[in-house]
C-alpha cells in the first residue's frame, strides 16, 4: 500500500460519503445519538463525584486549640497519634500564622483583616483531620473524646455535621445516594452502549448492504481487498469524526443553557459545568474520538467481510 | 500456441447440468463467436473463464496456469489482465463514466496523469467523449455498452471476452462495435464473443463454436449462424 492508493482510497472514502448522503447522515445520527448518550453518563458520573467529594471534604473535622499555652510538641503529639488511626487519611496543623493568612484570604473587609497582625493574633491554631470514611466520622470523635486529650482539646468541629445527629444522617444519606447514583449511572450506561453499538453496526450494515453489487463488479474489475474494504472504513470512520464534533456542539450548547438551573439545585457543592466541562473537554473529546473510531472501524470491517468472502 | 483450453470442463448447479464435458482450444489471436440458443451456456463458459464460478470438473488452463486453482489473493491480479465485456454491463452506479473506466486502472495503482490520459482516450475510440460525466443510469443501452467496452479495453489485454457485446445496439452500431473487436483482434488480441447475432457472425467468416444445451455441437474454422 503505497502513499498513491492511501490518497485514492481516502478520495473514495469522501466521494462515497457525498453521493450517499442519505444514508450517510443516518449511520452519523447513529454515532452521535451513542457518543451523546455515552458523554451524558460519563459527565454525570464526574459532576457526581465533583458533589460527593465537595460534600465529603465538608465532612472533615477540625480541632480548635484556643488555649495558647499549649505547647506545638503536645499539639504534634495529638497530631501523629491521629495519623495512626485507621479511619485518618490525613491531618494537617494550622499554625497561627497559617491561621491568619487564611482569615485575611476569606475576609473580604481590609480594615477587619488588618485588625490581625503578627502581634494581635487571637485567632487559634487547629488540626484540619481528613477522614476515609465520612460515615464513620464518629470513630474520630471518640477517640478524641478520651480524658488523657481532655486538657488540650478545646472544641472539635465538623462543618455541616456540627454534631447534630439529624444533619449526620442526611449527609450520609446523601454519600450513599450519590454512590448509588453513580453505580446505576454505569449499569444503565452499558446497557445504552451496548445497544447503540448494535444499532451502528446494523446501520452500517445497510449502507453496505445496499451496494453488495458493487462490491462483486470491484471484484471482477481486479480491485484487491483491502482496495474495496477500506474505502468503506475511511467512509466509516468520518461517520465517527462527524459524530464527535456534532455531540460536541450539543454538548456545550446543551451544558450553557442548563448550567444557570444546575446551579440554583447544585449551590450548596457549587459545580459549574461549564467549568467541569472545560477541565475535562480534552477528557471527553479523547473518550469520543476513541468510541467512535473504535466502533466505526470495527462495525465497518465485520459488515463488509462477507462480501468480500468469494 | 494456445492460450486458453477447457479441458473436459462440467457446471452443475445442483441437479441441472448447465455445461457438459466441453473441450475447447483457444490460440493467440484468434476470434472466436460462441453462438446457440438462449440457456444454451455461453454465459457460464464466460463465468468460468472470468473465475465467477469454479467447474464442477475439469481444468481451465490459461497462459499455463489452471485458474481453477487460483489463490482467492491471486484472484485480481488475473483477473486485470482479462478484459471482459459483461452481458449486463456491470457498471459501477456510482460512478459516473470517466470513474468507472479510470476505476480498471485505479485498482492496478497506474499514476492519475497516465490515468487520464488512457481514459481519454479509450473513450474517444468509443465514441463516448460527450458523455464522460454522467452516471451509467443517464446513458441509454447502447452507450452503457460502449462504457462497459472502454473499460474492458483499457488495459489492452491479451485476452478479451465479450458476453454479448452488441445486444443492445442498432444495427449501425452493432456493426461500429464490431469493427472495433476486428481491430482489436488483428493486434494480436485473442477475442471471445458470445452473440445471437447471425448477421454478425455469418459476415465476420471467423472461427464459430455452435453450444447447445451446454454441449459444444459444432466447432468450424470459417463457420456461419447454422441452428
Ligand atoms: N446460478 C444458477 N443456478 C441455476 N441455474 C443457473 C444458474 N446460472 C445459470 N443457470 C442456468 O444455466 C443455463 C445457461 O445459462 P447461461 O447464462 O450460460 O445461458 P446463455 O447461453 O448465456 O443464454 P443467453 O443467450 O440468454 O445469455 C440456463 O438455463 C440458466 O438457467
Ligand atoms: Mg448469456
Amino acid at each position: 500500500m503505497n502513499f498513491r492508493s492511501i490518497i485514492r482510497i481516502t478520495k473514495f472514502g469522501l466521494i462515497n460519503f457525498w453521493r450517499n448522503r442519505w444514508l450517510s447522515l443516518a449511520a452519523t445520527l447513529m454515532m452521535t445519538i451513542t457518543l451523546l448518550i455515552i458523554s451524558f453518563f460519563v459527565l454525570l458520573n464526574i459532576s457526581v463525584s465533583t458533589v460527593s467529594d465537595s460534600i465529603r471534604s465538608r465532612l472533615d473535622m477540625e480541632v480548635y486549640f484556643f488555649n495558647d499555652s499549649i505547647t506545638e510538641t503536645k499539639i504534634l503529639a495529638l497530631a501523629q497519634d491521629l495519623k495512626s488511626q485507621s479511619n485518618v487519611q490525613e491531618v494537617h496543623f494550622v499554625s497561627k500564622t497559617e491561621a491568619k493568612a487564611n482569615f485575611q484570604n476569606y475576609e473580604l473587609d481590609p480594615t477587619i483583616a488588618s485588625q490581625i497582625t503578627d502581634d494581635f493574633n487571637p485567632l487559634p491554631r487547629s488540626l484540619k483531620i481528613k477522614v476515609k470514611n465520612p460515615e464513620k466520622i464518629n470513630e474520630v470523635s471518640a477517640f478524641l473524646k478520651q480524658t488523657k486529650y481532655a486538657d488540650i482539646v478545646c472544641k472539635e468541629m465538623r462543618c455541616m455535621t456540627s454534631n447534630s445527629n439529624q444533619n449526620q444522617k442526611v449527609t450520609q444519606k446523601l454519600i450513599s445516594t450519590t454512590r448509588f447514583v453513580i453505580r446505576a449511572g454505569w449499569g444503565v450506561g452499558i446497557i445504552f452502549v451496548l445497544v447503540s453499538i448494535l444499532i451502528i453496526l446494523n446501520t452500517i450494515r445497510l449502507t453496505i448492504f445496499t451496494r453488495k453489487d458493487e462490491i462483486e463488479i470491484m471484484k471482477l474489475v481486479g480491485a484487491n481487498h483491502a482496495f474495496i474494504r477500506l474505502p468503506f472504513v475511511v467512509e466509516s470512520i468520518l461517520y465517527g469524526l462527524l459524530a464527535t464534533i456534532i455531540s460536541l456542539l450539543t454538548i456545550s450548547i446543551a451544558i450553557k443553557f442548563a448550567n444557570p438551573y444546575m446551579g440554583k439545585y447544585l449551590k450548596i457543592v457549587n459545580v459549574d459545568m461549564t467549568y467541569l466541562l472545560r477541565e475535562k473537554l480534552g477528557l471527553i473529546i479523547l473518550l469520543q474520538l476513541t468510541i467512535s473510531l473504535i466502533i466505526s472501524t470495527f462495525c465497518s470491517f465485520i459488515s463488509i467481510r462477507k462480501y468480500l468472502r468469494s | 500456441m494456445p492460450i486458453i483450453e477447457l479441458q473436459n470442463v462440467s457446471k452443475e448447479y445442483g441437479k441441472i447440468k448447465v455445461l457438459q464435458d466441453i473441450s475447447l482450444i483457444f490460440d493467440k489471436g484468434e476470434f472466436v463467436s460462441v453462438v446457440g440458443h438462449s440457456g444454451a451456456g455461453k454465459s457460464t463458459i464466460i463465468k468460468l473463464l472470468t473465475c465467477e464460478e469454479k467447474p464442477s470438473t475439469g481444468r481451465i488452463i490459461v497462459a499455463g496456469r489452471d485458474i481453477t486453482q487460483l489463490k482467492p489473493s491471486e484472484l485480481p491480479y488475473y483477473r486485470r489482465k482479462i478484459g471482459v465485456i459483461y452481458q449486463d454491463f456491470k457498471l459501477l452506479p456510482q460512478k459516473d463514466v470517466y470513474e468507472n473506466v479510470a476505476y480498471a486502472l485505479e485498482v492496478c495503482d497506474y499514476p492519475s496523469h497516465d490515468i487520464k490520459k488512457r481514459v481519454v482516450k479509450v473513450l474517444e475510440l468509443v465514441g463516448l467523449s460527450h458523455r464522460i460525466n454522467n452516471y451509467p443510469n443517464e446513458l441509454s443501452g447502447g452507450e452503457r455498452q460502449r462504457v462497459a467496452i472502454a473499460r474492458a479495453l483499457i488495459h489492452n489485454p491479451k485476452i478479451l471476452i465479450a458476453d454479448e457485446p452488441t445486444g443492445n445496439l442498432d444495427p449501425v452500431n452493432t456493426w461500429e462495435i464490431m469493427e472495433l473487436l476486428y481491430r482489436i483482434n488483428r493486434s494480436g488480441t485473442l477475442v471471445i464473443l458470445t452473440t445471437h447475432n447471425k448477421t454478425v457472425v455469418d459476415r465476420l467468416k471467423k472461427r464459430v463454436v455452435l453450444m447447445k444445451g451446454g454441449r459444444v455441437v459444432s466447432d468450424e474454422k470459417s463457420g456461419t449462424y447454422v441452428i
